[in-house]
């Protein structure tokens, strides 16, 4: 055992305590034998990194849109529910967004499942905040992409259509770097705003989609967590350092005022 | 781990209390991005989330302690793994995120998070090493190691027996002695990524 670093062919076959080795390397008792190893392990069993935390806000906004716990699990919120979801894992955010409206839930874990590495909270948050309903999927996607400046006009419309948490979503997540050029909620923004050059102008149409967190039951931007009774180091908490959002200057930020107060 | 908290956390979990849920996610995710990568690479991220998903659709059912809890979660995250390279008609890829990747990601971050991201691409080269091993000594190890389960619990999920799991893990270790030999270790730690060379 104890030659293991330096011998590629250490004589362990048949030898039943070195099945143990793994154990005795996480126990930290083998740790002088096999240093090499040791290092190795304890750095793929690391701490998590901002970036493996990135996603939480997003996860937490499931977590509260879905409403999960004991009492609600098996009542009528499940039948519901799983479709609702088996939609949206099969389609993911843009999709399922630009396709139509969502529900409340269904914005959360479409940004959720969406993996955006930084627009979730953004998303998260939008999603809580927009009571829309879920009836009308599709009648977004008949309708071709009209001007932006007619997009503007219908701020406030209630019917749930790409002027709506959709477009919002979208394009929170195309500023935020969260869509990849090739995937199929760019070309669904792409498509909305006339073209990809036009998504800039056509985003900094978009007004957010209202932020009437009053029907919500759990008020999600106050139960929000903000991490800090982990002990984990401040870039980890949110997945957000300080500074990334503001030093990103995007056009459609000033345009919905409503959402960084709402973030944070 | 969360160790004697998590019964107490996975309870207000239960009854809908988010921060608890945060609490149970930020200590499992990370580990659960990681042994995703190993076995599912790109797909990771998207495995993990609808994993979470599924937890949470589910928590309210959910009885056992923090192993369990892991186990649970990582079963899930496998399951549907395996569903969607079936329903591909494929094996299950192992494909890695390359380090451009990590450092195109961390690009846009803060000062002290990209301590972190350095971090964490150390974290990443441990990771790489252990990919290059058999996917199911790859597998088992990082559910071992990462995921902290048991011999037994690993046995569980991979459906294999307890010695199975040991002798294939065996065979890892000492498969990851000569990577090392010949690779050298990522080191972590102070910000630093460096490899350390055994003949420098």
């Amino acid at each position: 055992m104890t030659e293991m670093p330096d011998n590629p062919h250490p004589p362990m076959d048949g030898q039943p305590e070195d099945l143990w080795l793994l154990d005795r390397l996480l126990a930290g008792e083998a740790h002088a034998a096999s240093p090499e190893l040791a290092a190795l392990l304890a750095s793929a069993a690391s701490p998590g990194s901002a970036l493996e935390l990135a996603g939480e806000a997003a996860a937490v906004a499931a977590f509260v849109a879905m409403g999960t716990g004991v009492s609600r699990s098996r009542t009528r919120t499940r039948a519901r529910r799983i479709p609702m979801l088996t939609t949206l894992l099969a389609s993911k955010l843009a999709v399922a967004a630009a396709v139509g409206g969502i529900a409340v839930a269904g914005t959360a874990a479409a940004a959720y499942t969406g993996s955006l590495p930084d627009g979730p909270q953004d998303l998260a948050h939008h999603g809580i905040a927009a009571p829309r309903p879920s009836s009308s999927v599709g009648s977004a996607h008949d309708r071709p992409a009209s001007t932006p400046t007619h997009r503007a006009a219908r701020t406030g419309a209630v019917g749930p259509d790409t002027t709506g948490p959709a477009a919002f979503g979208l394009c929170t997540a195309h500023q935020h770097g969260g869509l990849a050029p090739t995937s199929v909620a760019y070309r669904s923004l792409a498509k909305a705003a006339g073209g990809a050059s036009g998504i800039g102008t056509y985003c900094a149409s978009v007004t957010h989609p209202g932020h009437a967190t009053t029907g919500h039951p759990t008020g999600a931007p106050t139960s929000h967590p903000t991490g800090d009774h982990t002990g984990r180091s401040s870039g980890a908490n949110t997945g957000h350092p300080s500074g990334a959002h503001t030093s990103r200057p995007t056009g459609a930020g000033t345009s919905h005022p409503a959402y960084p107060s709402a973030r944070r | 781990m969360l160790g004697t908290r998590f019964t107490q956390v996975l309870s207000r979990a239960q009854r809908g209390d988010a921060q608890a849920f945060a609490e149970l996610w930020r200590d499992a995710n990370p580990m659960l991005l990681r042994y995703l990568r190993v076995t599912a690479g790109d797909l990771a991220e998207d495995i993990a989330s609808h994993a979470w998903l599924k937890v949470i659709e589910a928590l309210g059912s959910f009885t056992g302690d923090e192993p369990g809890f892991r186990r649970w979660l990582v079963t899930i995250a496998r399951h549907h793994h395996l569903d969607q390279a079936r329903r591909a008609g494929r094996r299950p890829e192992r494909l890695f995120a390359d380090m451009a990747d990590v450092v195109d990601r961390s690009g846009g971050l803060a000062a002290d998070a990209a301590i972190q991201a350095e971090e964490a691409m150390s974290t990443q080269a441990a990771l790489d090493l252990i990919a290059m091993l058999p996917p199911d000594q790859a597998e088992m190890v990082m559910l071992r190691v990462v995921i902290g389960l048991d011999v037994a619990d690993v046995a569980a999920v991979v459906g294999r027996t307890s010695g199975a799991v040991r002798v294939a893990v065996h065979r890892a270790l000492r498969r990851l002695g000569e990577l090392v030999d010949r690779k050298g270790v990522p080191v972590t730690g102070s910000g630093a990524l460096t490899f350390r060379d055994r003949d420098a």
